[in-house]
């Protein structure tokens, strides 16, 4: 995986001073909602993609007795997570194969991690078949409000969810391509402000927190011009097989 | 690695209180937010050094201001 | 194929082939083959054959393929149609059409009577064109899926009913096709836009539109990739001819200006017969004159500052209005309001763009829209307010009169600046106009329009308008060319009449002391750009007081804000840093300017600049021409005084309106007074704050230094106060202020 390469923003001792173990904007807040929205109810099998170091599947477990697992892609994520706790389990993984079987899952989460994934038509693909039949996939992330900026940061040397930012169309264009319903988006843009605006409070300046004293090579120039907002959607795996069009590789 | 090391150290006048730091509700163009700030913790009196309002204050302005 | 040939060449032009290579097969479908045998038509019309020799374009291209690669292209997944496209013909346009008809999905079967691809191509030699690279090159076309069929003649009546569209590109050809031979030549009529010949759904082109034994590798990709659009247009049933003007060559409207470009001939080629070297490729592309026109770039220091190209402002200006607040671009707001809106830019523009017009129209969408942060213009609309209010402002007739036939208007940066010498001038104008005419101190609102805030604006000018009618229609004397501008843009009915043109009428007080034959450089204001007379009658009065006048490089029509014009200096000190800096290195002269502000900005700056004023009624051309000019808080006072000392001094009376505030005694040090006066922060602000503070007890002590710290928020930018208390007042230690509002709860006093 290339994405190994880079310097990974979630993973940097700077992110969990801000956030404390959650990764993200909005902390918590928005992973109740959805509990709440979806209904979930005690001992529902729920996934957390992307998990960190487990501490979304932590509050699932102990404030919702919610039986959660976390799958993350980086090793050192999973390790410092099953260190401060045994339960809930933590696995590596990635989401463009769930270590799971067919329709097990009553919900999946992935809440800010969508997009550093490498693939989201695979990890999309991958909630619908582990997805029980109307069960829940909830999204929070970013989102790009500018058209077209997409491509620039391609060579960006930070992997963090600016990157993979794509425009709300895209989003949802992904999510119902693979059959879901959305049963809600979300504007969430005031929590990415308040986000931001932590880590100038916390770091002196947006600038201090980009520059990485050690490898140097983390450099806020690239997502100028930038213009994120922040999003939560809930969709349910639609019960119907939908026919996918051929598609020719050219 | 923390940045607050040499906060000054201030006393509200009225309550003869030192100020100690928590949180503010600021608002800036139409956005409302919190963040941490020197307060008395009687009256509530805020203290804002230069440095902070030269520096934090000054980027989350720009960042807001942003089009 | 408008290929992005300035881009391609400037590439070369830094060794960076891969670029070039990757900007040439962005738009060319068969690089290989046309980067060699291209016939250029481009080569004919380049600009640099007025400055030498042409650029050798192809060998350029040539040489993007020698010395540049690109990496495979990946599998892009294409949805396939369900359409089918026939095409007759292997050649360069049949080729060219199958391939991008592929790559929109369409099914295609290419037929071609020879045993292989290529047509008139595989007659080259192949020193021109090796079989490799035509085998590599053609073999796109298979590998892409499209179904060829070697060894094939077919006739369009064959293939008619079951294609949905066929493409006939036989080359040259004996034998036309019996459906579409019309009568014993052979020919027959082919759309010059869509490429449609008479029968329905069949398209032509390629060398069998040229004269025979005539080749155009290039027309033929070109028809090729036209026809293509075409088809796709018909199987999709849209129009074949709407906006596709500018698919064929046309002649660009770019203006590049060649002068001082010295006549270089084309670099040879000396290492190799038929190709450049690597150096010798670079050095050719070095010739290229990367035309584009940048003339107001050139002329303004703004514009050159944000480096940004007028079609790429415009751009970025709409996207900036169109998307909602947020995080991120930041650069156009900064860059909107940072225009001086001066003008110069239309006047050197050949298609006379004014980007200011832009900018002023774009500041106003953002304020209407509630988009423009107030905080970015508080300041001079402060100042503006200030100057308009009761404290400052003053319309009344001559002493003793009744009526008056002249209404001297000074302005608020002449009376914030030089209060003297607006009551020299009225006291004279008095005695030479035999009494009829009447003073008034006021801003005449342009701050407001300059700011966008259109409507605050009109409530100054009809405020202005109605005072006008009140003291009875009397022709204005301005002594500002901005406030002169203002009147005359927005209130054409009212007849005004610059000071100086009066002056010229009158004469000159006596005792105006002579100059010597001193040399000025004469700076004229950006808002008396269209203004001759004014111009003119500045010169001779100059002249006439004994001084020899030198022009600046860029004056008149032409001339260079100062940096006040459009709030510049509030919104951007850098950029005002370097438009001043220019401005005053280019003469060594002492500078003469007839507007308050321009003198006093370049005399901030460091350049020795007198005021006609100066001239006139100055003692010490020495000392006037150093003179810094007051700062913000002795502008204020220099308002308010003037009015007071005109009213006893004239009228008897007086007049005393002291806030409480006002009675706090502030000590500040010199160094105090700069850091103040850097951050626009008033001595009456810190006066307010401090009132506060004491008043309420709300302060904040620091036991280590023994200061008090207090803040307050009049309006919307909240000032913080360090201070002492002293027998002789409040000693003030620091000051600064932010925009952030803390929401505090109301704290009991």
């Amino acid at each position: 995986m290339e994405s190994v390469n880079r310097c990974r923003l979630y993973e940097q001792e700077k992110t969990f001073q801000i956030t404390g173990e959650t990764i993200r904007p909005g902390g918590f807040e928005l992973t109740r909602r959805i509990v709440g929205l979806c209904q979930f109810q005690p001992q529902m099998l729920i996934l957390d993609v992307g998990c960190g170091m487990g501490a979304t599947a932590q509050y699932l477990h102990t404030r919702h007795q919610l039986k959660s697992v976390g799958i993350d892609a980086s090793h050192f994520l999973i390790s410092r997570g099953r260190e401060s706790n045994p339960l809930p389990p933590l696995m590596v993984g990635c989401g463009e194969s769930l270590p799971f079987k067919d329709a097990t899952a009553d919900g999946i989460l992935m809440e800010c991690s969508l997009s550093v994934m490498n693939d989201a038509d695979m990890v999309l693909s991958e909630c619908r078949r582990v997805l029980k039949t109307n069960g829940w996939l909830a999204i929070t992330d970013l989102y790009c409000k500018e058209p077209g900026r997409t491509q620039s940061h391609e060579t960006s040397l930070i992997q963090s969810c600016l990157q993979g930012a794509q425009s709300p169309e895209n989003i949802l264009g992904t999510i119902v391509r693979h059959g879901f319903h959305v049963t809600l988006w979300e504007d969430q843009t005031a929590l990415l402000r308040q986000f931001i605006i932590d880590i100038i409070w916390n770091h002196g300046s947006l600038n201090h927190f980009w520059s990485d004293k050690i490898t140097g090579t983390c450099n806020g120039s690239d997502r100028k011009g930038m213009k994120p907002g922040y999003f939560l959607c809930i969709a349910r795996k639609h019960p119907a097989e939908e026919n996918t069009p051929k598609e020719v590789t050219f | 690695m923390t940045i607050q090391s040499t906060e000054p150290h201030v006393i509200c006048v009225k309550c003869q209180e030192p100020l100690k730091p928590g949180k503010a509700t600021f608002n800036y163009l139409g956005n409302t937010f919190t963040a941490d700030l020197l307060k008395c913790p009687k009256c509530g009196l805020v203290f804002v050094p230069e440095e902070l309002a030269k520096g934090r204050m000054l980027e989350v302005e720009q960042n807001l201001e942003d089009k | 194929m408008h290929v992005d040939v300035r881009a391609l060449i400037g590439a070369v032009a830094k060794g960076d082939f891969d670029k070039a290579l990757k900007i040439f097969s962005h738009t060319i479908p068969f690089p290989g083959i046309i980067g060699r045998i291209c016939d250029h038509p481009c080569q004919k019309q380049c600009k640099r054959k007025e400055v030498g020799d042409a650029l050798s374009i192809s060998a350029l291209e040539r040489a993007c393929l020698e010395y540049g690669s690109i990496s495979e292209e990946s599998g892009k997944p294409i949805r396939e149609k369900t359409q089918r496209i026939a095409v007759i013909g292997g050649g360069l346009s049949g080729l060219t059409v199958a391939l991008e008809l592929r790559k929109k999905g369409y099914r295609i079967t290419l037929y071609e009577a020879a045993d292989a691809l290529g047509g008139q191509l595989r007659t080259l030699s192949p020193d021109i064109l090796p079989s490799s690279i035509l085998l590599r090159e053609t073999d796109k076309i298979v590998k892409a899926g499209i179904s060829v069929q070697l060894n094939t003649t077919v006739t369009v009546q064959d293939l008619y009913r079951d294609f949905d569209a066929v493409y006939y590109g036989p080359g040259h050809t004996k034998v036309i096709d019996p459906l579409l031979r019309r009568n014993a030549t052979g020919s027959f009529h082919i759309d010059h836009v869509s490429y449609h010949t008479e029968i329905e759904g069949v398209f032509a082109g390629g060398s069998l539109r040229l004269s025979p034994g005539c080749i155009s590798p290039i027309s033929s990709v070109a028809d090729g990739y036209r026809t293509a659009t075409s088809i796709d247009r018909y199987v999709k049933k849209v129009s074949l001819t709407a906006s596709r003007d500018h698919e064929a060559p046309y002649a660009t409207e770019l203006y590049t200006n060649i002068e001082g470009i010295e006549p270089l001939p084309a670099v040879p080629m000396r290492i190799f017969k038929d190709r450049y070297s690597r150096d010798e490729a670079i050095g050719e592309a070095g010739r290229c004159l990367q035309c584009e026109c940048m003339e107001c770039v050139k002329h303004c220091g703004y514009l050159a500052y944000f480096d940004q190209y007028p079609g790429k402002c415009l751009r970025s200006i709409s996207k900036n209005l169109i998307l909602h607040r947020g995080f991120g671009m930041r650069l156009a707001t900064k860059f909107i309001n940072a225009c001086r809106l001066c003008g110069l830019c239309r006047e050197v523009c050949p298609t006379d763009l004014d980007l200011g017009f832009v900018n002023r129209e774009a500041r106003r969408i953002m304020v209407d829209s509630g988009n423009m942060p107030e905080a970015f213009h508080y300041f001079p609309i402060r100042d503006m307010l200030f100057s308009n209010s009761e404290k400052c402002t003053l319309t009344r007739h001559a002493p003793n009169m009744e009526s008056s036939r002249f209404l001297f208007f000074p302005g608020c940066q002449l009376t914030a600046s030089r209060p003297d010498y607006v009551e020299k001038t009225y006291d004279y104008l008095r005695s030479k106009l035999h009494e009829e005419v009447g003073l008034m101190l006021r801003c005449c609102g342009v701050p407001a329009e300059w700011a966008g805030r259109q409507e605050c604006f009109l409530e100054e000018i009809h405020k202005f308008s109605m005072l006008w009618k009140n003291m009875g229609c009397p022709t204005v004397v301005t002594a500002c060319p901005t406030c002169h501008h203002v009147l005359k843009e927005n209130l054409s009915d009212i007849p005004i009449e610059s000071l100086w043109e009066i002056f010229e009428r009158t004469g000159l007080p006596p005792d105006a002391q002579r100059g010597g034959g001193h040399v000025l450089a004469i700076h004229d204001s950006c808002s008396a750009r269209y203004e001759t007379s004014i111009q003119d009658s500045v010169r001779r009065l100059i002249t006439q007081l004994g001084y020899v006048i030198e022009e600046l490089p860029l004056n008149r029509t032409k001339t260079e804000c100062c940096g006040y014009g459009g709030l510049l200096y509030h919104i951007n000190r850098e950029v005002t840093q370097r438009v001043i800096t220019d401005r005053i290195s280019l003469s060594s002269a002492d500078y003469v300017s007839y507007c308050s502000n321009c003198r006093d900005f370049f005399a901030r700056y460091g350049k020795p600049s007198l005021h006609l004023f100066d001239l006139i009624f100055g003692k010490n051309m020495r000392d006037e021409a150093f003179h810094r000019g007051p700062g913000y808080s002795v502008r204020n006072d220099n308002r308010i005084r003037l009015k007071a000392s005109l009213l006893k001094r004239l009228w008897g009376a007086t007049e005393t309106m002291r806030e409480e505030f006002e009675t706090t005694a502030v000590l500040i040090s010199p160094q105090m007074e700069k850091k103040m006066e850097d951050q626009c922060i008033l001595v009456e602000d810190v006066q307010r704050v401090i009132h506060h503070a004491e008043r309420t007890g709300n302060k904040v002590f620091n036991p280590d230094n023994g200061h008090f710290m207090a803040h307050l928020r009049p309006e919307i930018i909240t000032y913080w106060v360090e201070y002492t208390s002293e027998p002789e007042g409040y000693r003030i230690h620091n000051a600064y202020s932010h925009r952030l509002q803390i929401i505090e709860d109301e704290i009991p006093s």
